[in-house]
Parts: C-alpha cells; sequence; structure tokens
C-alpha cells in the first residue's frame, strides 16, 4: 500500500515536471534592441527574461543576416564574428526561476546595418519546442552623431525608458504590462508655458488698469480742477 | 469699484490657475511583446505509416497571445520528419525552414501537415522536434 502511494506521488511530481516543460510562457523585455555603434566602440544593453511557469536551463544563442527586413530567421546565416562583431553575454542561464537580466554587448568594426536575433531555448520533453527572440538591429557608422542622436532621438529615449522600467516590464509575464514613470519633460515645459501666459495676462491686466485710472484722474482734474 | 472687482477676479483665475498646475500628474506606460505561442496537439505524432505511404492530414494550431508574432519553424532530430509538409491555405510545403509567419494577436493559425515516408524506410521509430522560433512581429 505504502510503496503504491510512493509510486503515485512519483508520478504526479513526473507529470508535474513535464507540464512545466511544455509550451513554457517565457517573456523578454524589450523584445527588440537597437545598438548605433561606432567602430570599435562597444555598447551594452540589457534584456529581462522572465517566465511564470517555467524554471530549468535556459541557452541562449545568436543568429544573423546583413540583409535588411529579413523576418525568417531561418535565414540568418550569419555569426556576429562573421559580420565583423564582437557579442558577448550569458551563454546559458542554468536554474532559471521567475526572471533573470541579461546584459548583451556588441562591438563592431565594419559599416553598415545588420540584423540578428537573440535566442532564448528552453528545455523541453516533448517533440515541440517553443523558443523566444530579441531582434537585434545594429547600425554602425563613423559619425559621432549617431551617439549622440541615440541620446537626443524621441525614439531612443522611449527604448531608455524601456530599459530603465525592465524590470517592471518584466515582472508580469503575462506580456502586456504597464509601469508608471517619472516627469516628463514635455508636460513641464507645457507648465512653464502657463504660467508665462498667466503671468503676461496679469502684467496686461494692471498695465490697462493703472492706465484707466490714470486717464479717469486726468479727465476729473480737466474737467473739476482736483 | 469695478476695476477693483476685475483685479480680484483675475487674482481668483491665476490662483487657481495655479492649484491646477501644481496637481498636473504625468502618466506613461511601457507595453511589451506577449511572446506566447501555443502549438497544439503536444506532441505531433503521424501514428504507424508504411514505407510508400503518406500520413492524413494532422491539424495543427498555433495559438497566440495578446501579441502579434513572428514565427519562423525549423525541424530538428531524425532528416524523415524533416520533410513534414504543411499547408497554411496557399497548398502544401516544407514545413521545415518556413519563416516569416505572421500570426494576428488572439488569432490562432491552423494548418495542415502530412509525412510522407520514402519506400524502403527501415522500420523504426523516428523522433525529432519541430521548433517554433518566436520573436513580436515586425
Amino acid at each position: 500500500m505504502k510503496k503504491l502511494v510512493i509510486t503515485g506521488i512519483a508520478v504526479f511530481l513526473l507529470v508535474i515536471f513535464i507540464i512545466s516543460l511544455v509550451n513554457a510562457n517565457i517573456g523578454l523585455a524589450p523584445g527588440k534592441l537597437h545598438f548605433d555603434l561606432n567602430p570599435g566602440i562597444q555598447n551594452c544593453q540589457n534584456i529581462v527574461v522572465s517566465s511564470s511557469d517555467y524554471s530549468g536551463t535556459l541557452k541562449v544563442r545568436d543568429i544573423w543576416t546583413d540583409k535588411q527586413k529579413e523576418y525568417n530567421t531561418n535565414h540568418y546565416n550569419k555569426t556576429a564574428a562573421g559580420l565583423g562583431m564582437q557579442i558577448s553575454y550569458t551563454k546559458q542561464i542554468d536554474n532559471f526561476n521567475g526572471q533573470q537580466e541579461v546584459e548583451v554587448c556588441l562591438t563592431a568594426n565594419n559599416l553598415g546595418n545588420y540584423t540578428g536575433d537573440l535566442i532564448f531555448t528552453p528545455g523541453s520533453d516533448t517533440n515541440i519546442v517553443v523558443e523566444v527572440g530579441a531582434w537585434l538591429f545594429v547600425n554602425v557608422s563613423e559619425t559621432p552623431a549617431a551617439t549622440e542622436s541615440q541620446a537626443a532621438s524621441p525614439v531612443n529615449e522611449e527604448q531608455q525608458n524601456e530599459e530603465a522600467n525592465n524590470v517592471n516590464a518584466a515582472a508580469e509575464t503575462a506580456g502586456i504590462t504597464g509601469a508608471a514613470v517619472g516627469t516628463n519633460s514635455n508636460s513641464t515645459n507645457n507648465n512653464t508655458n502657463l504660467i508665462w501666459i498667466v503671468a503676461a495676462i496679469v502684467v496686461i491686466g494692471i498695465v490697462v488698469l493703472v492706465g484707466y485710472k490714470l486717464l479717469k484722474r486726468k479727465a476729473r482734474w480737466q474737467k473739476y480742477g482736483y | 469699484m469695478k476695476a477693483v472687482l476685475a483685479l480680484v477676479v483675475l487674482g481668483l483665475f491665476v490662483i487657481s490657475g495655479i492649484g491646477v498646475i501644481a496637481v498636473t500628474q504625468d502618466t506613461s506606460v511601457i507595453v511589451t511583446a506577449d511572446l506566447t505561442l501555443k502549438p497544439t496537439p503536444d506532441p505531433l505524432t503521424f501514428g504507424s505509416l508504411t514505407p510508400g505511404s503518406t500520413s492524413s492530414p494532422q491539424e495543427v494550431t498555433l495559438t497566440p497571445g495578446n501579441s502579434s508574432l513572428s514565427v519562423s519553424v525549423n525541424i530538428t532530430g531524425a532528416s524523415l520528419l524533416q520533410s513534414i509538409q504543411a499547408d497554411f491555405g496557399s497548398g502544401y510545403a516544407d514545413l521545415n525552414g518556413k519563416g516569416g509567419i505572421l500570426i494576428t494577436n488572439n488569432v490562432p493559425l491552423l494548418y495542415n501537415a502530412t509525412l510522407a515516408i520514402p519506400p524502403g524506410t527501415k522500420q523504426n521509430t523516428y523522433n525529432g522536434q519541430i521548433v517554433y522560433t518566436v520573436n513580436e512581429a515586425p
């Protein structure tokens, strides 16, 4: 009887283990990274991997193409080294559980635009595997503006906000997540403009009022002499 | 008197205006992609087949989550299984190597899969894996 119970528990645990490996839901935040690079200058960005139903080993690999707008990853037949880039990241995440941040560092030597995919593969005991990837969009140019524009452009500002809020974004693996963030500079500018408009109205009002009073006083002086 | 009243009203307007500015609340949201994809059935089996025969079509459903996805398919394992044919609505073609499959959020994508066993294939059980590489839709 005791043996039967132990066997039952073992089978139950095995089933749970197998279920945990089937159709694991893994999220990446962000789903794409943009690298605007100058030759020889390293740039690092972070991706947060998260899952509410998968724990275990995650293998990580990168694949590349030099074609633009190629979204069939089976055609990504180049390596980072083959395109003159050095990429570094954790190749295997052992004991993944919940969420983990992965730093991706990239250095490029050759000018051009390249597209890559950083793929995270979970373990699977069935004959179907679902792995998830983050697009890597790389633009290598010699203009110093490449880095400056990265800081200045609204798109990249958005990316920086995304990165700053990666942990929040990834904390909920269901996918669409939200996080309130700090002060919006555009809104601050609008407030400043409002204050100036209000101040201008007040000043004009006072000037009109004083002018009206003076005119009234002058008219009275001319009419009554006091 | 009227002028004084106007000034008071103006002052109240200014004060209330400043009050509104002071309670301005900024808000923003970061939306990340939902990379969920559930293929069914899992496992996909073609049953027992004899050399020279073709399996009956197996219906496969790819169910996405709340984001649109770009999916590429790759088959690993037994080379026999790499010849699986799939019909996504425009005729059968190799499933292995198919890519850039766009799946609209919350709309399951169905395809039929068949497997032909070449004549002379040795009696055995052949196993492989269908690997779906999922990225957010471009």
